[in-house]
């Protein structure tokens, strides 16, 4: 025995002052071991999510307040009543509106969370940003070949579905992990808090710590299934009208046509068409100083504190759930199918165009922006330096993110 | 047919069959728009 742990069984009065003075501590007396071993394990994964993000292993936007937050999460446990424990920062379990309201005025970042995380708002926030960010000229240049590419990269968002039931999931927990394939983190957020609230924020993290690993493992799956010869590819200009020629009148015009349209066909996402939509025309109608807020305010305040509520939602009582195993292996098989589906979809179109295509292009499908279209242009640099694919990546890779948010369209509208 | 296999089918097929819809818009918008500024240019001319 501990001499610690001996002195806390041999002076009973001792152990209540120690566990009522330093309640972080002492709490790891009274919980179930499972949980308290649970919480070193999360306050140790916190730790590595920070130095990874740090190193820029994984994205340091999303991983070092995330990281932060679980590691303070599981240390920060505190005695609520004699018997039960809890914490001052996040209570997500809370539905009643009196016991709401109560905690709203108690639990730091509970306003943030009830207000901006569970209604989806904060996913929209990101998304305004996504458009912001996105030049639309590059889809309208290259609309068929981008949508082919994107709806291919979809292979593991509609291919996971059956597996995931298969493994027990509901329709809604399976459409919410599926949508991972979609490789779009707010995307993923808004299924799984309309599908599986129950399960969002496994599901969420999930997604995002792979997400940040496309950037590495992508590469390989690139090399393991494409050719030296093929990758070093020269795509001979067949547009008339590329990216450049297109005028911000023209990409203005689709945006609003293309905002109407999905909002008919999928009312219950029309808030990520919105925000998406409403982020190009931002940026097409040369509106600088909303570009700006946009940009450098909304994205990054959204991006901070969907970092941190993730991290801060990692309770060692409300992640401890037997489907975390599942949710790791389903998450890592959707994002692994779409990019063979991407890739796949590159190669069609090769044949396609009679061999005037590059298929590492088909990786970007995998609406990761700009991760995927930047890794594709890499990997095709590494063989021919002559070679300039980016312009058909962001295509396929904006693409990417409309059929994602269509397919989650699809699936909320046919599940719930 | 199951559910488990019904429902990504439906999501497939409708998904693809929206989003070449949606290329077949940009075509449509984009020669539209050139067909506006072209007579637009002429009546200036």
């Amino acid at each position: 025995m501990l001499p610690f742990t001996k002195i806390l069984k041999e002076r009973q009065v001792f152990t209540i002052n120690i566990a009522n003075l330093f309640q972080g501590i002492g709490t790891m007396f009274i919980q179930d071991p499972v949980i308290v071993i649970f919480r070193i394990l999360l306050i140790c994964l916190g730790i590595l999510l920070v130095y990874l993000g740090a190193k820029e292993v994984l994205e340091p936007l999303i991983m070092i307040p995330m990281g932060f937050g679980m590691s303070a999460v599981n240390a920060g446990v505190l005695f609520m009543t004699a018997t039960t424990t809890g914490n001052l920062f996040i209570d997500p379990m809370v539905t009643d509106t009196d016991s709401l309201m109560n905690i709203l005025q108690i639990n730091f970042l509970q306003p943030i969370y009830t207000l901006t995380f569970s209604n989806g708002l904060i996913a929209c926030l990101v998304f305004m940003g996504i458009g912001v960010i996105c030049d639309i000229g590059m889809v309208l240049a290259h609309p068929f070949i981008g949508m082919f590419i994107a709806i291919c990269a979809e292979l593991g968002t509609i291919a996971t579905f059956p597996i995931a039931r298969l493994l027990g999931l509901t329709n809604g927990e399976a459409a919410a992990v599926s949508i991972i394939g979609g490789a779009d983190g707010p995307m993923v957020l808004f299924t799984s808090l309309t599908l599986a609230p129950n399960l969002f924020v496994p599901i969420t993290i999930v997604a995002y710590l792979y997400l940040s690993l496309t950037y590495g493992g992508y590469p390989f799956l690139i090399r393991f299934l494409i050719p030296k010869e093929l990758r070093g590819k020269v795509i001979l200009e067949r547009n008339k009208k590329p990216s450049a020629h297109i005028t911000s009148k023209e990409k203005l015009i689709f945006a609003v046509f293309a905002n109407i349209l999905l909002c008919l066909l999928f009312p219950v996402a029309a808030p990520l068409f919105l925000s998406f939509f409403i982020g190009i025309a931002i940026r097409e109608s040369g509106l600088d100083k909303y570009t700006k807020l946009i940009e450098e305010v909304f994205l990054y305040a959204a991006t901070f504190f969907l970092g941190l509520m993730l991290g801060v939602l990692c309770d060692a009582k409300t992640i401890l759930d037997p489907k975390i195993l599942t949710l790791l292996v389903l998450g890592m098989l959707a994002l692994l199918l779409s990019g063979i589906g991407g890739i796949l979809g590159g190669y069609l179109v090769y044949f396609f165009t009679k061999g005037n295509f590059n298929p590492v292009v088909g990786i970007a499908g995998v609406s990761c922006v700009p991760t995927t279209a930047k890794v594709a242009q890499k990997e095709v640099a590494k063989i021919n330096k002559m070679s300039f694919v980016l312009e058909y990546a962001l295509s396929a890779n904006i693409c990417g993110v409309i059929t994602t948010a269509i397919l989650t369209g699809l699936y909320i509208t046919l599940i719930k | 047919m199951n559910d488990a296999i019904l429902i990504p089918l439906q999501v497939f097929g409708l998904g693809f069959i929206i989003s070449m819809g949606m290329a077949v818009l940009i075509k449509v918008l984009l020669d539209v728009i050139k067909h506006f500024t072209r007579n637009g240019e002429e009546k200036q001319g």
